[in-house]
């Protein structure tokens, strides 16, 4: 989970959301939810024009297609989204009171039973549960869907390694079609049951992931579609299907005659129909949001002229929100390259936080950070700033030169900071902390990559990043589950250190954070616990923490019951439950 | 015994010249300058492209009698001339004032006026070497294959040929978007860009042609025969009696190649694969404003004028130059 289009943001709204919110007006319904009539943010964190209201078409746009619809295939925050509209797993996200996005109860009748160990876990499923298709969703196919993850020949791109490194099986079984079926998922008539080779405490977590949705058991999406072309034709069992899907242009979900409202809690789909239409050009589709032809923007944010022109203009204000999201933006300062700490601590107080925030688009952006835990994960902590970074968080050039005579190199030294030109921010942002260094003599150049290798061999090569001497880079990270372990994992853990692909961007090798992550698995864990690895991971001066983000959407004001998403992409709107007026 | 070259050249002017029986000895240069002194347009071409080359050459003095540097950014802290929520500047035709003449730019809050004047010397430095590059290898080969025909025109002239179909734009596109997969070199780069305009159409082929074009018919021009007759040696008759004569066409070329490098190089960087930031460029800022453009034009506006006012200023002085150079031009 690296980008932002990428990552999916898990969130249960942090405490200053509710802040933001206050000023706006609520009026209370029949379901106790918080809801709102509307105004600047006001579905951040309530359902804006609360509404049962039946029918229409809600027209959504999105800069690109999504990496799969196969459940199992898709890592994208934003199709994580759309997988709502189309695809139950055991476990979802369900809004509580309007305000956050928990996990509750979807296919199975509870969020799971586990053994003492955190090893065996078990969920007993609904009845009178279907598929578009007419077929009875058992637990046959729930577990067909998660034996698909091994399968990594032709299931690939998703978050399958969850699974596969969880879930207890012989070394070479190869998913479903070349190894059949796998013994450590045990199903009887209405209950399945997993047995894992290590404690898992975030288990549900897993469960409530788009990949773990069922598939028709060997028949998957019909003749033609099975294995790698079922994202072609995947079968439904949420409350819209796919009518028609035509790649890198179109996707037009219809409701599902066979879901029955009666076995789901979560979603409550009240348009008729759901077009998502794929247009590259981003700013298109905000001039066209603008004027009322699309109803919102499914994927990204929207683009420096809209927003501007939202903060300019009072009626546009009105029908956005910039919901905080769990991502960090950081910079990873390696030491690989960068041997010395105080050296590195040079750049830490060097850096102008508040300058590099607003090269990614100011306050509607972010918050500047003082540690890495974003807020919506346990251990956020505000307060917590090891390195401050000055008056107005432009940076604390006294400390910086004290760090540099430390280092040995009180004149400053040079070096690289890689960054990928696919977005223009990181541009600007490379700019502003080139200035922010030369005001006490670090020199950096600039190592720019056009972003399609940059996550996977670029600096996310461990050994490129040290031939090439990149002594910074731009980074960022959202959690795939909102839990301590659903952020540090990849980004932290000494074992999750790769040769290509490396989310562990400094190859972090620290005791107290294994052994926190580790410690976790068995669910004992607390905020104490986090904030301790936080602290652990800011100690070793690897991982500079610039802002906490959020993200600018615009909603058109025909849309009812509608509020954004904070357990899932980013803040997105959480689509599967608005409707339309008109 | 033997003639100068530059008694040659009378002698040619002489042959073809309208007015010359009142001249006498001026050479075809000292005619061109005399037309072209008259083509008011030229002129004030050539003033501009003056002005341009003294205002890339002296950027950084300009910029300290100017007092802002387009490295400083106004977008944190108490410099901060930016609205947080929009990163647009604060004040009216984006942020102009006392001491920022022209405005500053979104998001980095950079003056804009200090980016153009930079721009103008990257935007030179690049379109001249790259036509410098043209002349170097057109000129050599176009006379090799014209004076000695044959195989070596043969070969010369297909390589040529081969040059002028290949897609440049596409490939330095790629060529420079894997380059920066391999080097962050800044050097690199520049040397990348130039050797892209320099090298492939409009570069080194077109002028090639157009010199071999010339060489063919110069050679079995008299006082080449006569040279040869006495006893001249290849190189000397190319250096001495061909070469003086080449002088017109390739500098009507070389003004008419400096205006499309520029175009040329503004292009790549609009496309995000010329000079990276922190160097300024105008195809960036161009890029940049793209995005702006419903909000404030006027970063459109400028870095364009820029380019439109230079390329038209090398034009007009390399249409008066071809005119003023052309003895069957009628003037």
């Amino acid at each position: 989970m690296k980008t932002k289009k990428k990552a999916l943001a898990a969130i249960a709204v942090a405490a200053s959301v509710t802040l933001v919110l206050s000023a706006c007006g609520g009026s209370s319904s029949d379901d106790n939810s918080k809801t709102s009539a509307g105004g600047y943010n006001a579905a951040a964190s309530a359902v804006v024009n609360p509404s049962t209201k039946t029918g229409g078409t809600l027209k959504l746009a999105a800069t690109s297609d999504c990496d799969s619809w196969d459940p199992q295939r898709t890592y994208y925050g934003w199709c994580w989204n759309m997988q709502r509209l189309f695809t139950r797993s055991l476990v979802g996200y369900s809004k509580v009171n309007g305000t956050k996005f928990e996990l509750a109860p979807d296919l199975a009748t509870s969020l799971g039973t586990h053994s003492a160990d955190f090893k065996t876990w078990t969920y007993k499923l609904k009845t009178g549960l279907k598929f578009s298709n007419g077929a009875p969703i058992t637990p046959k196919d729930v577990k067909y869907g998660i034996e698909r993850l091994f399968a990594t020949d032709v299931i690939n791109g998703g978050p399958g390694s969850y699974f596969t490194s969880t879930i207890d099986h012989p070394k070479d079984y190869a998913g479903p079609y070349k190894s059949g079926d796998l013994d450590s998922i045990a199903t009887t008539a209405d209950s399945i049951t997993f047995h894992l080779s290590s404690a898992y405490s975030d288990w549900p977590y897993l469960m409530a992931m788009a990949a773990s949705a069922p598939v028709p058991y060997k028949t998957e999406g019909g003749k033609g579609f099975v294995g790698a072309t079922y994202t072609k034709h995947p079968v439904s069992s949420g409350p819209y299907m796919i009518k028609s899907y035509t790649p890198n242009k179109s996707v037009i979900f219809t409701k599902n005659p066979n879901w029955d409202a009666s076995t789901d809690t979560i979603h409550k789909p009240l348009a008729d129909e759901v077009d998502l239409e794929i247009n590259t050009n981003s700013a298109d589709i905000d001039s066209k949001l603008e004027a009322g032809t699309y109803d919102a923007k499914a994927d990204v944010p929207v683009e420096a002229a809209l927003q501007a022109k939202i903060f300019t203009n009072p009626k546009l204000k009105a029908n956005a929100d910039d919901p905080v999201t769990a991502f960090t933006r950081f910079f990873t300062v390696y030491q690989s390259v960068i041997t010395n700490k105080d050296c590195r601590l040079a750049i830490f107080y060097a850096t102008n936080k508040a300058a590099i925030t607003q090269a990614y688009g100011g306050a509607a952006a972010g918050t500047v950070a003082g540690s890495m835990t974003p807020p919506g994960i346990l251990g956020n902590d505000l307060s917590s700033d090891m390195y401050p970074s000055g008056k107005d968080n432009t940076g604390d050039l006294t400390k910086a030169k004290a760090a540099l005579v430390k280092c040995g190199k009180p004149n400053g030294f040079s070096t690289k900071m890689a960054y990928s030109t696919a977005s223009d921010a990181s541009k600007k942002a490379f700019q502003a902390e080139q200035a922010a260094l030369a005001r006490v003599g670090i020199k950096i150049t600039g190592a720019p990559n056009d972003g399609s290798t940059y996550y996977s061999t670029f600096v996310g090569s461990p050994s490129n990043v040290k031939n090439q001497g990149f002594g910074i880079s731009i980074y960022g990270w959202g959690a795939d589950f909102p839990t301590g372990y659903g952020f540090w994992q990849s980004i932290a853990n000494s074992n999750s250190i790769v040769p290509t692909g490396n989310s562990n961007q400094p190859s972090l090798k620290d005791a107290t954070v294994d052994g926190v992550l580790n410690a976790s698995l068995t669910g004992k864990s607390t905020a104490a616990d986090w904030q301790k690895l936080d602290k652990a991971v800011m100690e070793n001066a690897v991982y500079l923490p610039i802002y906490f983000g959020r993200n600018l959407y615009y909603r058109n004001p025909r849309l009812t019951n509608i509020t954004a998403d904070n357990a899932l992409a980013f803040g997105i709107y959480d689509f599967v439950n608005v409707g339309v007026t008109k | 015994m033997s003639l100068t070259g530059g008694e040659l050249e009378a002698a040619t002017a002489i042959d073809v010249g309208g007015d010359v029986a009142a001249i006498e000895g001026r050479s075809l240069l000292a005619i061109a300058w005399r037309r072209l002194k008259a083509d008011k347009l030229a002129m004030a071409g050539g003033v501009v492209v003056i002005l341009l080359v003294l205002i890339a050459a002296f950027a950084n003095v300009l910029q300290r009698i100017y007092g802002q540097s387009y490295l400083d950014q106004h977008n944190a802290g108490s410099s901060q001339l930016l609205d947080p929520l929009t990163s647009m500047p604060k004040g009216a035709f984006g942020g102009v004032s006392s001491t920022h003449w022209l405005g500053i730019t979104p998001v980095l809050g950079q003056d804009v006026l200090s980016l153009l004047l930079f721009g103008a010397r990257t935007s030179l430095l690049i379109a001249v070497s790259a036509t410098i590059l043209a002349l170097v290898l057109g000129v050599t080969l176009g006379l090799a294959a014209g004076y000695y025909g044959g195989w070596i025109d043969m070969i010369i002239s297909r390589a040529m040929d081969v040059l002028l179909s290949f897609p440049v734009l596409l490939m330095s596109i790629s060529l420079l978007t894997v380059l920066s997969i391999y080097s962050s070199s800044d050097k690199l780069r520049y040397l990348v860009i130039i050797f892209v305009l320099g090298f492939f159409p409009p570069g080194f082929p077109y002028i090639g042609r157009i010199v071999r074009g010339q060489v063919l018919s110069l050679r079995e021009k008299e006082f080449v025969e006569a040279s040869r007759s006495l006893g001249a040696s290849n190189l000397w008759i190319m250096r001495k009696e061909i070469a003086p004569n080449l002088v017109g066409p390739i500098l009507v070329y070389t003004t008419l190649t400096i205006p499309t490098n520029i175009l040329g190089e503004a292009g790549l960087s609009f496309l995000g694969v010329g000079v990276q930031p922190p160097t300024p460029s105008w195809g960036q800022m161009l890029s940049d404003a793209g995005k702006y453009f419903q909000i404030d034009p006027t970063y459109l506006v400028l870095p364009g004028l820029a380019i439109f006012i230079s390329v038209l200023a090398f034009n007009l002085l390399g249409d008066g130059l071809r005119d003023a150079l052309d003895p069957k031009s009628g003037r």
